[in-house]
């Protein structure tokens, strides 16, 4: 037997479809040992998954494999589906992206994570149980006796990926491979989930194929790596020499465009003028009733008490984990939520309370560039339809052939050829799609852009692009710019000062060069501490100061600070009195401790 | 693909007018065969059914009772002659008449109303929502028959009510459907980002609701066309619809039924036509499904 736990070999894989075959994978070579953690990095397109799943046997039935895949010395290629599926499950486990929909809503943890202890192992009843329990301990679980008896929903999302992990772990698996396992969570609980494998692996001897499009998290928990891109294996070596004497091209443009929490990246402040917008003290509560007859309904804080001015030229980021209201914020600034109370100043017209009739003539100075390019467009419009409707809406006595003009000016403008204008959403790449976005909310020249998540759905490469173009707009159009996000290191490159959210409300308030050089916030620091650095150096020495648990919900009363039961250093006071926002020159910091 | 230059071609040269939905689906219609080859039966059956009785030889209401039941082909009539001696091709022609009527009328304006009513319900929701709707949960409580024999009692016999009432009964449906896809549409982003733009209700319904229910309008109305025809045939079954000497193609297909033994062609050749001209229907309402959505469109 070769010392290799793993040896694919040519490895082919392509899928027959209706204009002939596409090949996802070409010609992949590559090895694992035992205990090692292999990372696979690339862009959407670039093959991994279908390599991942190659291994696993679990192929569409239009998918054919060719080449070799060798796991313990046994040949996989070729092997039929009975026997593969002895394998699949007990020596090789697999962890997904989403832990939502890869559990089954129906069933308890408990029967789950039996099922698979009866298949591989012939275990059930008291004996099942126990090692469930085991497991679910090792994979730190509170309480996992009784977690047995959830259903998933029950669960959080970060409680979600460890359940997937402990099932993946039942059989001792020699080779787990997790597809983007944290893609779906939060920085901090991904901070958590990453330390949880690294752990495991030191425990459990598991070797760990890590597929993933963020160089960062590849960083920090891989030893080897290997960069792909449009199926082929582009440069495999071990992670330092990938990370820092990369070979080829791609894996160099790749490296660069990674976006870095420690970059240097100061932005000249933006002239003093009249502030665009002013927004104060805005809450945005929903009531949710309660099941019950005499159940008073509760409220949800999605958005309590934000405050905020920004000036031409200027660009806030917002950051906080889901839940934190960032979405709320920027939906309540545009109104498109009517606000529970306070203010918003648009050019000097209060918004905040107008019916929607009275309000539409201040839509054309405000605008938002959405998360999801795709979605964000008409699938049944043309691109120059698209870009072209707000003009219509606002400027009805426009000529045809001025709108023509104005529409292929705006198209020149974002980088996109005017002759595509007759062509569909669907038949551009994403980024292009967030060009078209970007086109039609700036067609009326705007004074407020809000970008809710704009590039965080973008491959690296093409966030950088979108990123550049951005900054490249905001200069010529001096807008002021709202961009929201949950990537630190995507809000660094572009904002002059940051808002840090965490629950509906403002915990740190600061300028982006003195947040990301000494964050103040317990919070803060915490979330600067969950993101990985694209460093493998620098990312294995950091001490990190992660916070524990996460998100509680939005509807739980919290007295005194909402940020109190994840914090390391809260104490008395913290739990009976909430400290407001202390603003010294438009920072500020919500922390008694600060 | 690379993004191109910035400035690379100029706002002035610009060689393709601007191109919509509905041209662009038209294009796409006229590459699908099947479709277009409905689309031109369909034509010639509708030519047909309107020219062919008047350059006909024989009436479709005269019996002649020397020639009861005759094979096709005997005597001049092509078709043959049904069991009071009438010419079977005049009666089939005319039989189309009414029943395409019947069956263009009622989903025309079932689908007009049931759109606009869903749409609007959907899309605006709340109260207003509940209150259209439990509209519709009213008439469809009525018992269709009822509705038929009351409208017959109140206005007299009239093929007018046959329309009114099978639409009136049709919309329902529709209306129930689009206000299920509305409500699902309304979610997506890009209706969000109408809104942002500023643009009205009424023109977000129009412009981006509507457009987007088709696929599923267009499926429903194929399944609603052979169903009215059908209701037609029953409605005159009992009575209440068309009367003799006036036929549709669902009573012939009926009175053909009975003499299927001794006369064939009596239920062959209604029968035929109908077949033929839901068949059309058919493939007709797959290829505008089709066309109408771009992601389905072969070929850049």
């Amino acid at each position: 037997m070769s010392p290799e736990l793993l040896e694919v070999k040519n490895l082919n894989v392509s899928f027959a479809t209706r204009d002939g075959p596409v090949h996802a994978v070409k010609d992949l070579s590559f090895q694992l040992k035992p205990g090692e953690v292999l990372g696979i990095v690339g862009e959407s397109g670039s093959g991994k998954t279908q390599a991942a799943m190659a291994v696993l046997g679990l192929m569409a039935d239009n998918g054919r494999v060719s080449g070799s895949i060798r796991f313990e010395g046994t040949e996989l290629v070729g092997m039929r589906d009975t026997h593969l599926r002895e394998i699949r499950g007990d020596r090789i486990a697999m962890v997904f992206q989403d832990p939502m929909t890869s559990l089954n809503p129906y069933l308890t943890i408990g029967d789950q994570m039996g099922l698979v202890l009866k298949e591989h192992r012939g275990l059930r009843g008291a004996a099942a149980r126990e090692e469930c329990t085991r497991l679910l301990d090792a994979v730190h679980i509170t309480d996992p006796a009784s977690r047995l008896r959830m259903y998933p929903h029950e669960l959080s999302g970060g409680m979600r990926q460890r359940v997937m992990i402990a099932t993946a772990l039942l059989c001792r698996p020699a080779l787990l491979i997790a597809d983007e396992p944290t893609t779906a969570l939060d920085v901090t609980v991904q901070a958590q989930i990453l330390a949880l494998m690294s752990e495991l692996r030191a425990n459990f001897g598991t070797a760990i194929l890590l597929i993933t499009h963020d160089l960062g998290v590849a960083a920090g928990t891989c030893d080897r790596l290997l960069v792909m891109k449009n199926g082929e294996c582009q440069e495999q070596g071990p992670v330092e020499e990938v990370f820092h004497q990369p070979k080829t091209a791609y894996a160099k443009k790749l490296l660069a465009a990674v976006p870095r929490l420690d970059a240097e990246a100061t932005r000249p402040p933006p002239p003093v003028a009249e502030p665009v917008v002013r927004v104060n003290n805005l809450k945005v509560h929903y009531r949710i009733p309660q099941p019950g007859l005499f159940a008073p309904d509760r409220t949800l804080r999605a958005l309590d008490g934000v405050s905020l001015e920004l000036r031409p030229g200027e660009t806030l980021g917002v950051v906080g984990e889901s839940g934190s209201g960032k979405s709320t914020l920027a939906r309540a600034v545009l109104r498109l939520v009517r606000p529970t109370a306070g203010r918003v100043c648009l050019l000097g017209r209060e918004l905040a309370q107008l019916p929607e009739q009275d309000l539409r003539p201040s839509r054309r100075d405000m605008q938002l560039v959405f998360q999801d390019p795709l979605a964000a467009l008409d699938p049944r419009m043309t691109v120059g339809q698209i870009i072209a409707e707000p003009l219509e809406v606002f400027e009805p006595s426009l000529a045809s052939g001025d709108v023509t003009a104005r529409v292929a000016e705006a198209m020149v403008q974002v980088g996109l050829d005017p002759e595509w204008r007759n062509r569909y959403p669907h038949q551009f790449s994403g980024g292009q799609c967030q060009r078209v976005g970007i086109a039609r909310a700036l067609i009326l020249k705007p004074k407020l852009l809000v970008c809710d998540e704009a590039v965080s759905a973008l491959d690296v490469t093409v966030q950088a692009q979108i990123v550049s173009l951005l900054l490249e707009l905001q200069a010529q159009l001096k807008l002021a710019l709202i961009f929201i996000s949950h990537d630190l290191a995507v809000v660094r490159r572009l904002s002059h000062r940051v808002l840090v959210m965490y629950l509906g409300k403002v915990m740190e308030l600061a300028d982006a060069d003195e947040l990301y050089r000494a964050p103040k916030h317990p919070y803060t620091k915490a979330l600067m501490a969950a993101v990985p650095i694209p460093d493998p150096r620098l990312e294995r020495e950091r001490v990190k100061a992660l916070a524990t648990g996460e998100v509680p919900s939005p509807l739980a009363d919290i007295r005194g600070c909402v940020f109190r039961s994840r914090c390391p250093v809260a104490f008395g006071r913290c739990g009976e009195e909430e400290p407001g926002l202390l603003t010294r020159d438009k920072s500020g910091v919500a922390c008694w401790l600060a | 693909m690379s993004a191109p230059a910035v400035g690379a071609a100029s706002a002035a040269t610009i060689p393709e007018a601007p191109r919509s939905l509905w041209s662009d689906a038209l294009a796409t219609l006229r590459h699908n065969r099947a479709a277009m080859t409905a689309a031109i039966i369909l034509g010639l059956l509708v030519l047909l059914v309107v020219f062919g009785p008047l350059l006909s030889d024989f009436r479709y209401d005269k019996p002649n009772w020397d020639e009861i039941a005759a094979p096709p082909l005997t005597q001049g009539h092509l078709f043959g002659t049904d069991s009071l001696g009438r010419d079977l091709y005049t009666r089939t022609l005319m039989g189309g008449r009414m029943s395409l009527l019947v069956g263009l009328v009622s989903t025309l304006v079932s689908l007009i109303i049931g759109i606009a009513w869903g749409a609007t319900a959907g899309f605006l929701g709340g109260r207003v929502d509940r209150v259209m709707m439990r509209i519709v949960d009213l008439l469809y409580a009525l018992p269709f028959m009822f509705l038929v024999i009351l409208l017959m009692v109140l206005f007299g016999r009239n093929i007018l009510l046959i329309f009114v009432a099978i639409g009136a009964i049709n919309w329902l449906d529709m209306a129930r459907i689009v206000r299920g896809q509305t409500l699902g549409l309304k979610q997506r982003e890009f209706i969000e980002a109408a809104r942002v733009s500023g643009v009205k209700p009424g023109r977000i319904i129009a412009k981006h609701i509507v457009p987007n229910l088709l696929g599923v309008v267009v499926i429903y109305v194929t399944l609603t066309i052979p169903q009215v025809i059908l209701v037609e045939s029953f409605l005159s079954f009992l009575g209440l619809g068309v009367q003799e000497p006036m036929t549709s193609w669902g009573v012939m297909v009926s009175d053909g039924a009975l003499e299927m033994e001794t006369a064939p062609w009596m239920l062959l050749f209604p029968a035929l036509f109908l077949a033929i001209t839901l068949f059309c229907f058919n493939y007709l309402g797959d290829g505008l499904r089709d066309a109408l959505d771009p992601r389905d469109r072969s070929g850049r």
